[in-house]
């Protein structure tokens, strides 16, 4: 992998590059008369084919087409500065027939979700780390399943020193529920911690005076234990929001091609002659 | 939760690949089996262990990778042990999910075909000829990039009012997107509504195209090399007007639509206007030709002359005898705020000039010419000494004394007066001599009947014999006019009056005046006399001589058409009756004939001009500070802030309208025959900069050339 500072260096080298293309857009648009939007819509159509050819680099990774931390580089800044280009299009007017506001609503839902996506990426792994521990996304539903299994072992557990307390019937009525539950997505996403989460630790705080020294020593393990979920949990809320928001960016990007295609066909018929 | 912990809980062979589309069933329990899900995703925990019976017992056959073979082994079949058994450990199956980039592809899928679907459902309705979509919706709803202007909204045709593509089936829009001049077929939709463009309206400033290239050719020769800046070398280079062979431009080349209500459809960018142009510069101030000296003004009128003379030293002042000292008491703002007003011929001129019109026999430095109708005929005996020595017109020549134009016209109405004129000898040797006394003898009785005929046919008469000697495309209105007039200022009663004054005893008068006829010089002849400013009879045949008058080569005229040649130079003089063309000047027609100017400048305007001037705006900073390039401050004070008069000595007579060729002298401009000297560009410049006032080359200038008639 090339260093942090070849590839800034190159991706803003590029950045320049396309910024100057647009510049050379708008100073010869104000200059020409006929098809100006032409000019802008051919710009935006290519930087968007050029954007969408990232996920061909990936799905090629031996072709010697550079690399990919280079392409993902260079798809953020001609990503973000499409929107320029966009708006020079659209001429910063909102459009009113349906297929040109679907049209501008798809790109700005892939625009949106890209920007989006970026600020997960750069905020979530450093978060993730934060948690202190590195867990497969896909193997996290095991992990849940292994905690709430030992918490209810230390919970329920029959003939131990807990059969006569009052530990299972706190766990059945104020625990159970948190212990099985789904994450809680947006206190998760947002760095927050959940009501259900405080709850829990009110409630085990609450009723930890009542307990005797082996109580004590039983409800800390399953309190360790919950916070154990609590954290798997929020793992799972980070990289599962990692993994979803190409839910919307890619597909919308297949769907702005598509629409790109039709627009260019009805521009260009419709065009009056400036095509 | 330490790593190394959760290192020791990943087995890499329970390991959920991403890569997989289906999951087990049981993941989100957190018991996955071991196996998984095949790629068509089934369950496949029955493949786990198939148990092996070797021929006398069953054996586990349970891979390591799942935990290898079990200490119990194969649960046998009660019923029939020797030919099934099943693996006690085999996982209870699911029913398997599918992964979350198996449900991203789906989801991809899924949205690529719903915009297909939508794209093709777009299109099939957006030409008539499939009509779907129209049915549920208007085109207009589905496919806009942005509202109409106010102007365009109230169309109620929906997207076929302008657009041809909205005719075509949705299997033809490919091929009608990659080519052909559709815009300009779509231009012609335009041209239905704004019919006043003209033939050429798709042309470059809707002018003919040789008008177009005499105008560059005639720009290119006027200055050095083309200053393009570096944005319209670019755009040169990088774009390109789409135009038909003929070089016709579609209308949305410039006036681009769906960009809203109050978009101006004509604004266009300095750089925008010069994309075109082959002279190019860099701005009004900079580049920018010296502006053009008009043309001559429709009226005569030496505002140094007046202003500095008649006003000063004369007691001809106006209105009422009061003296002007202010523009304003002849000139006013328009209702259009551009153009300025003239106070009428009554307010302004009437109380000098209307004696001028009426008395013929005011001292003038020009020889004063009667408008003279009928002539007494001599008594005609012998032949003419030197006819081919005289001036006169042959008819004249013939009869052997002059005669009024308006006779010899009417006279050359009749056909054998035509026909005896053309195959007129010189008259030299005895046998032509006989030869003309016979013409002479025709011509003699063609005047008693034309003498007959306007006493007792009238005005019938007249008419007939114009109709024959003007031009075949001549407006029968225009003839019609001259006769009318001719009938209301009592005529024909004053040639009845002429032929019994003729016939009688009754003691001469040196004049006798019928309506505005006089019988003068003895009852010799029936001249007219004008009796106030837009004299009917003298505008109606002034207009009909101007319009049957061509500079074409006297010998290859027509005989009537060298009369109406004498007749208008005549009439044309500054000292003829009535003194129009003192004031009013004429200009040749595009027909090669001439057409007198009644009106202003303004007034006549009927072609739409490159460039315009609105008065108003400037009007409105008259006395008040404006800031300049040089970060001056500068007042407008009065009209010769931008006007001065020129401070050459006054001119009372104009040679350039006394001129009979019609045309405008180069070198005598508009302002310089009105005593003012033009504004330059360097005057306009200290204010219209793009900082300042603007310097937007519509300011001044129009795009579409057209006759304001249409």
């Amino acid at each position: 992998m090339k260093s942090f500072t070849y590839r800034r260096t190159v991706s803003l080298v590029c950045t320049l590059f396309i910024v100057v293309i647009i510049m050379l857009i708008w100073f010869v648009n104000e200059a020409t008369i006929g098809g100006r939007g032409f000019v802008s819509g051919w710009t935006l159509c290519g930087m968007i084919i050029f954007l969408t050819l990232y996920n061909l680099r990936k799905k090629c990774p031996y072709l010697p087409l550079g690399s990919s931390s280079l392409w993902m580089q260079i798809h953020i800044y001609c990503g973000i500065l499409t929107i320029l280009i966009f708006l020079i299009h659209i001429n910063i007017s909102v459009p009113t027939g349906i297929f040109e506001s679907m049209l501008a609503l798809i790109y700005l839902l892939v625009f949106s979700s890209g920007v989006i996506g970026l600020f997960m990426t750069r905020t979530f792994p450093k978060r993730l780390t934060n948690l202190g521990d590195e867990v497969f996304f896909e193997y996290i539903p095991v992990l849940r399943r292994q905690l709430r299994d030992q918490i209810e072992t230390l919970a329920l557990k029959p003939g131990s020193s807990t059969e006569q307390t009052a530990i299972p019937e706190f766990y059945r009525n104020d625990l159970h529920q948190f212990v099985v539950s789904r994450p809680a997505v947006f206190s998760h996403l947002f760095g927050g911690t959940s009501k259900r989460w405080r709850a829990v630790q009110q409630s085990v705080a609450d009723h930890r005076r009542y307990m005797n020294d082996d109580e004590q020593k039983l409800i800390n393990e399953i309190e360790m234990l919950l916070r154990h979920k609590y954290l798997l949990d929020n793992q799972y809320v980070l990289q599962g929001a990692l993994k979803v928001w190409l839910f919307i960016h890619i597909p919308t990007t297949y769907a702005l091609l598509i629409f790109m295609f039709f627009h260019s066909l009805l521009a260009h018929a419709w065009s009056g002659g400036l095509s | 939760m330490s790593r190394k912990r959760s290192w020791e809980m990943f087995n890499p062979a329970k390991y959920q690949h991403p890569q997989r589309n289906w999951d087990c069933g049981h993941l989100a329990d957190g018991h996955p089996c071991e196996i998984g899900p095949n790629a068509k995703g089934e369950c496949c925990v029955q493949k786990i262990c198939s148990p092996f019976f070797d021929g006398k017992t069953w054996h586990c056959n349970r891979p390591n990778a799942f935990g290898g073979k079990c200490h119990d082994g194969p649960a046998l079949d009660l019923n029939c042990p020797d030919q099934n058994a099943n693996c006690p450990h085999t996982p209870t199956p699911c029913q398997p999910v599918r992964s979350l980039r198996s449900k991203r592809r789906l989801l991809t899928g899924l949205t690529i075909a719903l915009s297909l679907g939508f794209c093709i459902f777009v299109l099939g309705g957006s030409g008539v000829g499939s009509g779907k979509l129209h049915q549920v919706l208007d085109t207009t709803s589905i496919i806009s990039p942005g509202p109409l202007t106010s102007a365009h909204a109230t169309i109620e045709y929906g997207c076929q009012a302008c657009h041809t593509a909205a005719t075509q089936s949705s299997e033809n829009l490919l091929s009608f997107a990659s080519g052909g001049h559709h815009g300009i077929q779509e231009s012609q939709k335009c041209l239905k509504c704004h019919d006043e463009f003209g033939n050429h309206a798709l042309m470059p400033h809707s002018l003919p195209p040789e008008t177009t290239v005499a105008l560059t050719n005639y720009l290119m020769s006027q200055s050095a090399e083309p200053q393009h800046t570096t944005r319209q070398s670019l755009a040169r280079l990088l774009t390109s007007h789409e135009t038909t062979d003929a070089g016709e431009l579609a209308c949305a080349t410039c006036h681009q639509e769906h960009h809203g209500n109050s978009h101006d459809l004509t604004k266009l960018t300095n750089a925008q206007c010069q994309s075109c142009h082959q002279q190019t510069f860099h701005s009004f101030a900079n580049g920018h030709p010296e502006i053009k000296t008009p043309l001559r003004a429709g009226i005569h009128f030496d505002h140094v002359t007046h202003l500095k003379h008649h006003f000063q030293n004369f007691e001809r002042l106006m209105p009422n005898g009061i003296p002007l000292d202010n523009c304003n008491d002849c000139h006013s703002l328009s209702s259009n705020r551009s153009t300025l007003d003239l106070a009428s011929y009554k307010q302004m001129c009437g109380s000098c000039h209307d004696s001028q019109i009426r008395d013929f026999n005011m001292p003038s430095p020009m020889r004063l010419d009667h408008f003279e109708f009928l002539k007494s005929k001599p008594e005609i005996e012998e032949m003419p000494a030197s006819l081919a020595k005289t001036q006169l017109s042959p008819l004249s020549k013939l009869l052997g004394f002059e005669i009024p134009v308006f006779l010899e016209m009417m006279l050359a109405a009749d056909e054998s007066t035509g026909q005896v004129l053309q195959s007129l000898p010189l008259g030299t040797n005895e046998q032509e001599t006989a030869q003309i006394n016979q013409v002479r003898t025709i011509i003699v009785s063609n005047w008693n009947r034309l003498i007959e005929e306007l006493n007792t046919t009238k005005s019938a008469a007249v008419l007939d014999r114009l109709q024959v000697v003007c031009r075949p495309n001549t407006n029968p209105q225009q003839i019609q006019d001259c006769v009318d007039a001719l009938n209301s200022s009592l005529f024909f009663q004053a040639i009845e009056r002429y032929q019994s004054i003729q016939n009688s005893d009754i003691p001469e008068s040196d004049e006798e005046v019928i309506g505005n006829w006089a019988i003068v010089k003895n009852r010799s002849a029936l001249v007219y006399r004008a009796s106030e400013h837009e004299d009917r009879l003298l505008k109606t045949w002034l207009d009909l001589l101007a319009s049957q008058t061509s500079l074409s080569d006297q010998k290859s005229s027509s005989y009537s058409q060298n009369l109406f040649k004498r007749m208008f130079q005549e009439r044309v003089t500054p000292g003829a009756t009535g003194r129009c063309m003192k004031c009013h000047t004429f200009d040749k027609t595009s027909k090669g004939s001439f057409a007198i100017n009644w009106e202003t400048s303004h007034e006549r305007q009927t072609t739409k001009e490159f460039t315009f001037f609105s008065h108003g705006p400037h009007l409105t900073f008259m006395n008040k500070e404006t800031q300049t390039s040089n970060n001056e401050t500068r007042r407008i004070q009065d009209c010769q802030s931008c006007h001065p008069l020129n401070p050459a000595e006054p001119q009372f007579v104009n040679e350039a309208f006394s001129d009979t060729d019609g045309m405008p002298h180069a070198n005598r401009n508009y302002h310089s025959t009105l005593g003012l000297i033009s504004p330059s560009k360097q005057n306009c410049a200290q204010c219209h900069q793009k900082q300042f006032a603007g310097d937007n080359c519509l300011q001044c200038h129009n795009y579409h050339i057209h006759s304001l008639n249409q």
